[in-house]
């Protein structure tokens, strides 16, 4: 018992250690070569501090949701129930604060901006764009067949079953929401090699936010199949479930660590989606 | 294409910025069907209130230089070649009668006297160098 509580002890100690390193420590150099590779950055003078500023916000945040995820945990809890998927949750929604608290540009002394919309689809390819939205309707589909298939499972919790649904929802308009102030935040014109830095920041920011979310909202699936006492009953929803449970976080993992070069910042507005149109009548 | 705020300015910013994208819209420089950026983004670009923009946007969309779309957002408008040429020297137009405000007030905030002004307009017409 005594060796257990120090086993404890010994963790906490470590966590603490680490978050206070991720929180006020220095980012390590390879952090931002891997940026820099995963976006095709070149790191210049003029955009260095702005990838490490970045990792910083993000690494900072992102940990401290991580120990939240576990504290919170130990404290309802006890240290003997730690869920993985919670201090999943945690560390997500330290992703998405840190989205919040990344700084813009600064605008100078003459604001000046460009005139070329900026769209999701330029810091994410089709799938990324698709992640999000296509696992929460996976898990609005996953509600309705547990309520269709209650009868033959009465012993499910349909309550359980709609409250896995609407997490899964909330953390999918998380994300959404999420990756909307990422577009938004504003990015007024500086240098190029700087502007090429903001748009792989807001790639990276694009990609976390889609993997977290999806995988995320994919955990809630699972436990609506639990909820629902459809797993070991249903041969389906078994298979579904397995697919879920390891194709989900494989997906997110890949979609979160593909390689995107940085947007390039066209000089010209988006052409127009087709040859100007003809004289209208007057 | 970059629009570009000058902040002391007697010329307030809604205008500036219909200003400029007139401008380029007569100049061709915005083809018709050229999606503008959403207010919002914009807005925050250049640390203004949205319904700064939304104003200068609105002026264009009264003048028929852009229009609104639900699905699109705010595009280039589709002009005749009547249109292109009326439009273009009525922006032409209007855009001296800005830059010659502009300079006034400039010359009036640094106390230049007008006979100043005039010269150094002459000169800098006359392919001399701009008194400074």
């Amino acid at each position: 018992m005594l060796f257990t509580y120090l086993l404890l002890a010994i963790g906490a100690l470590k966590l603490l250690t680490a978050t206070a390193k991720a929180i006020v420590g220095e980012v390590p150099r390879d952090r931002v070569e891997q940026f820099a590779r995963l976006h095709s950055l070149p790191i210049t003078a003029g955009n260095g501090n702005q990838v490490i500023v970045y990792r910083a916000t993000t690494r900072r945040w992102r940990t401290s949701g991580f120990a939240a995820g576990i504290a919170i945990q130990v404290a309802i809890r006890g240290p003997h129930f730690l869920d993985a998927g919670w201090v999943f949750v945690g560390w997500f929604v330290g992703a998405a604060v840190a989205e919040l608290r990344v700084a813009h540009l600064d605008r100078g002394p003459h604001a000046s901006a460009s005139l070329t919309p900026r769209r999701l689809a330029d810091y994410l390819p089709r799938a990324g764009r698709f992640a999000v939205p296509g696992t929460m309707g996976l898990c609005v589909l996953t509600t309705g067949y547990c309520v269709a298939d209650h009868h033959a499972h009465p012993s499910g919790d349909l309550t359980s079953v709609a409250a896995w649904a609407a997490l899964g929802l909330g953390v999918g308009l998380v994300a959404l929401t999420a990756q909307r102030l990422v577009l938004r935040r504003p990015q007024p014109m500086a240098e190029p090699d700087q502007l090429a830095a903001d748009d792989a920041i807001r790639s990276r920011s694009m990609h976390v936010l889609a993997a977290a979310g999806m995988v995320l909202a994919g955990t809630c699936i699972g436990s609506q199949l639990e909820a629902a006492d459809i797993l070991h009953h249903d041969r389906i929803a078994d298979i579904f479930n397995t697919m879920v449970g390891f194709g989900l976080p494989i997906a997110g993992w890949i979609l979160a660590y593909r390689p995107s070069p940085a947007r390039r910042e066209g000089s010209t507005p988006s052409a127009p989606p087709t040859a100007p149109s003809a004289p209208e009548p007057a | 294409m970059i629009v570009e705020l000058d902040e002391t300015s007697p010329v307030p910013p809604y205008e500036q910025i219909r200003a400029q994208v007139a401008a380029m819209i007569g100049s061709g420089a915005l083809p018709p069907g050229t999606r503008l950026p959403p207010i919002r983004q914009l807005a925050g670009d250049l640390g203004l209130a949205v319904n700064t923009v939304a104003r200068a946007y609105r002026e264009l969309e009264s003048a028929g230089l852009v229009a609104s779309r639900v699905r699109t957002g705010t595009v280039v408008a589709p002009r005749t070649s009547q249109e292109l040429d009326t439009r273009t020297a009525a922006d032409t137009r209007r855009l001296l009668t800005e830059a010659v405000r502009s300079f006034t007030a400039t010359t009036r905030r640094l106390g230049i006297a007008d006979h100043d002004a005039l010269a150094a307009i002459a000169a800098e017409l006359s392919g001399g160098e701009a008194a400074g």
